[in-house]
């Protein structure tokens, strides 16, 4: 199964129960899964699914506030896209709530189509980041199933040096650096050599 | 400093009519004949007894010791004609005759003097009378304090001067009960009648306030106490003081209205510090309608109408509707400018009316809220929109006395009981910095604040307001341990229907 057949999913944390009834109602109406909490505690007290969120954070939540909830979020590492919706927003709240990553800030009253808009995008970057992130993954993966010989050929290998080069640098034989190399292109599921210099750029980049 | 002429410190003496004058001229005129006659006439007789009518003219004529005087000089005169026409012959009928006469004479001025000082010392109590009258008068006068009697059954009744004038009745007008009901304000007439058949009936002392209505048009406020008191015949007369109360009455309401007005005021004031709070109270709900009603078209235009769906949004858009409405009403109600009527009310419901009004506060504050509902009505008697104004502004105080504590939990707890009298006691305690020593017991002195911003007027109108309704208000505090502020009303036993 892959990231795409899951079904994404909304949490909405809000202290209001009506507000909650209603935002609960409103995602659903346009077919999207959602997970309402009374606060940011409770939200964390239920495991995290393994497919694309983002949160619906009240700002002022009775006890902890939502742009707390944020920070310790950050500090958790959950990355999860985070839309603000507050009943009054002032400028301070707002930049303070962007700053620390906050894909939106919309005040209530808002216009419901541009926070269905917001959870849309938020979906999308987050189904993109978890892409990404996967792809990363499995490059890895696969880079720690070459063998140190195999590693050494494909780093000089994309620097642009020739078989006989690298066989010099190596002492070794050129066919048997041919024969490395060509292990590490069918490992690394490289077709082309081009695509075996890009996947060596994502790896030095994570 | 001048002192006052002498003369004009000494009582000016009475002046004497001529009359007196003549009649004196007359005594002398008498006392002289009947010493000629005394002197000269040959009778045989003790003519000198006719002085005794001398004496007893003089009694009306001269003080006593004048009288005195006269009563010597008649008896000198009864002598001189003795000695005159008898000369010093001893024990012979003339000198018994004329011993006869000197009893008469003493006998007579003995009389007459007495006679004399019980009429001087009842003069003087006449006197006393008189004075002690005009100081009567005079205390009424200015008192506006006049006296009645009221005669049972015939309804005759005694005025005095100032009660007249108080009722503005004519001073030779003779006055019945009649007339006094006349004058009564006609929404007080009833009252007033019945409250004098009452007291008749239960041999009972009447105390009545009412109003009356003058020719003019205008109003008093009159204080009616009268005591019941049986004369020899058995008869029945109430005796009592109508007192002109209209100056204090109007002071009163005067007074009345402008604590009000500035409870309203401060309430306004309240409200104003709330403003963010309710706004997000309105917000709220309506915030919830908008989103449910745009759910509810969404469901509604998918390719199946889920009409189940549709329906809970249309149902909880009502709701939400009713509570927005709800919310308004309540700031209505505390900003309305309204004369405070006092009912019989449940003071739990008045708190929790006010606990809804600041729940956003309690949350704006992090406040942890601890109240624990009482399972029976506690009814006292007061003014709603006032009580939740005192509830409020005690839960505000303790809010904002809170703020400035960090690193501690804030919690503030309401204890709604019954005080040992059977007072009904509301106490909110807070665990802020606590209020010093010095400044506890001018908490609730007017302008007196705490706060950079503060008015110093909130606790003063809740003290105020608790006074009006019977009840007080008192704080407690240790510095550092927070402050618990409480009042406590009189219960009231009425359940209403």
């Amino acid at each position: 199964m892959t990231t795409a057949d899951l079904n994404p999913i909304v949490f909405v944390v809000d202290d209001d129960p009506s507000i909650r009834t209603g935002l609960d109602s409103l995602l659903r109406s346009v077919g999207m899964r959602v997970h309402t909490y009374a606060s940011g505690a409770e939200f964390l007290q239920h495991p995290f699914e393994d497919v694309p969120a983002c949160l619906i954070l009240d700002v002022r939540l009775q006890g902890e506030s939502g742009l707390d909830f944020q920070v310790r979020l950050t500090e958790m590492k959950v990355s999860m896209p985070i839309v603000f919706v507050s009943g009054h927003g002032d400028i301070a709240m707002s930049v303070k709530a962007m700053k620390a990553g906050a894909l939106d800030f919309l005040v209530k009253p808002f216009r419901e189509q541009d926070l269905l808009d917001a959870v849309t995008l938020a979906l999308q970057k987050d189904g993109k980041r978890r892409e990404a992130g996967k792809t990363a993954a499995d490059l890895s993966a696969r880079y720690q199933t070459l063998t140190a010989r195999e590693q050494e050929v494909m780093a000089y290998a994309v620097t642009g040096l020739m078989n006989k080069q690298i066989a010099s640098e190596m002492g070794l034989s050129e066919i048997t650096v041919k024969i490395h190399r060509g292990h590490a292109m069918k490992k690394m599921q490289a077709r082309t050599f081009a695509d075996l210099v890009k996947m060596s750029q994502a790896l030095d980049g994570a | 400093m001048n002192t006052v002429p002498a003369a004009k410190v000494a009582a000016p003496r009475a002046q004497i009519p001529p009359s007196v004058w003549l009649l004196r001229l007359g005594a002398l005129v008498l006392a002289l004949v009947i010493f000629l006659i005394d002197w000269l006439s040959s009778l045989d007789v003790a003519i000198a007894v006719l002085y005794v009518a001398v004496i007893l003219m003089s009694g009306d004529l001269f003080s006593r010791a004048g009288v005195a005087t006269v009563s010597l000089v008649c008896g000198l005169l009864t002598l001189a004609a003795f000695l005159f026409s008898h000369g010093p012959e001893w024990l012979v009928p003339p000198f018994a005759r004329c011993l006869v006469s000197l009893c008469a004479i003493a006998i007579t001025a003995f009389l007459a003097l007495k006679n004399k000082a019980a009429r001087d010392a009842l003069q003087e109590q006449v006197h006393l009378l008189h004075r002690s009258e005009a100081f009567l008068a005079g205390a009424q006068r200015l008192s506006q304090t006049g006296s009645i009697g009221l005669k049972m059954p015939s309804a005759e009744m005694y005025w005095s001067d100032e009660a007249r004038r108080i009722f503005q009745f004519d001073d030779h007008l003779q006055l019945t009960l009649e007339y006094m009901i006349g004058r009564t304000h006609p929404e007080d007439t009833d009252d007033l009648k019945s409250l004098i058949e009452q007291a008749y009936a239960r041999h009972s002392n009447m105390e009545a306030e009412f109003r009356v209505l003058m020719s003019d048009g205008s109003c008093k406020f009159v204080r009616m106490l009268a005591r019941q008191v049986h004369d020899a015949s058995g008869d029945c007369e109430y005796i009592g003081a109508l007192m002109d109360v209209t100056a204090a009455k109007n002071a009163e309401e005067a007074l009345h209205r402008s604590q009000s007005q500035l409870a309203h005021v401060t309430r306004v004031t309240t409200l104003g510090e709330m403003a963010a709070s309710i706004a997000h109270e309105v917000n709220q709900p309506l915030s919830a309608i908008t989103t449910n009603a745009e759910a509810g078209l969404r469901w509604l235009n998918r390719e199946v109408p889920d009409l189940g769906e549709v329906r809970s949004a249309i149902e909880r858009i009502k709701s939400e509707a009713h509570r927005a409405s709800e919310v308004i009403r309540r700031i209505r109600a505390l900003s309305r400018k309204t004369d405070p009527k006092h009912v019989p009310i449940d003071l739990q419901d008045v708190l929790q009316e006010s606990v809804a009004l600041v729940r956003r506060e309690i949350l704006r504050h992090r406040v942890n809220f601890e109240f624990k509902p009482v399972s029976e009505p506690m009814w006292v008697r007061g003014d709603k929109v006032q009580l939740q104004q005192v509830i409020i502004n005690l839960l505000m105080n303790a809010m904002q006395a809170m703020s400035g504590m960090h690193g501690k939990a804030r919690t503030l707890s309401l204890v709604l009981g019954n005080a040992g009298n059977g007072d009904v006691s509301l106490r909110v305690q807070d665990n802020g910095p606590g209020i010093s020593v010095p400044n506890l017991p001018s908490l609730f002195n007017p302008f007196f604040t705490t706060k950079p911003e503060g008015m110093g007027m909130g606790l003063s109108i809740c003290r105020s307001i608790i006074d009006a309704h019977g009840g007080r208000i008192w704080a407690e505090s240790e510095l550092g341990h927070g402050a618990a502020l409480s009042f406590s009303l009189p219960a009231c036993e009425q359940i209403p229907s």
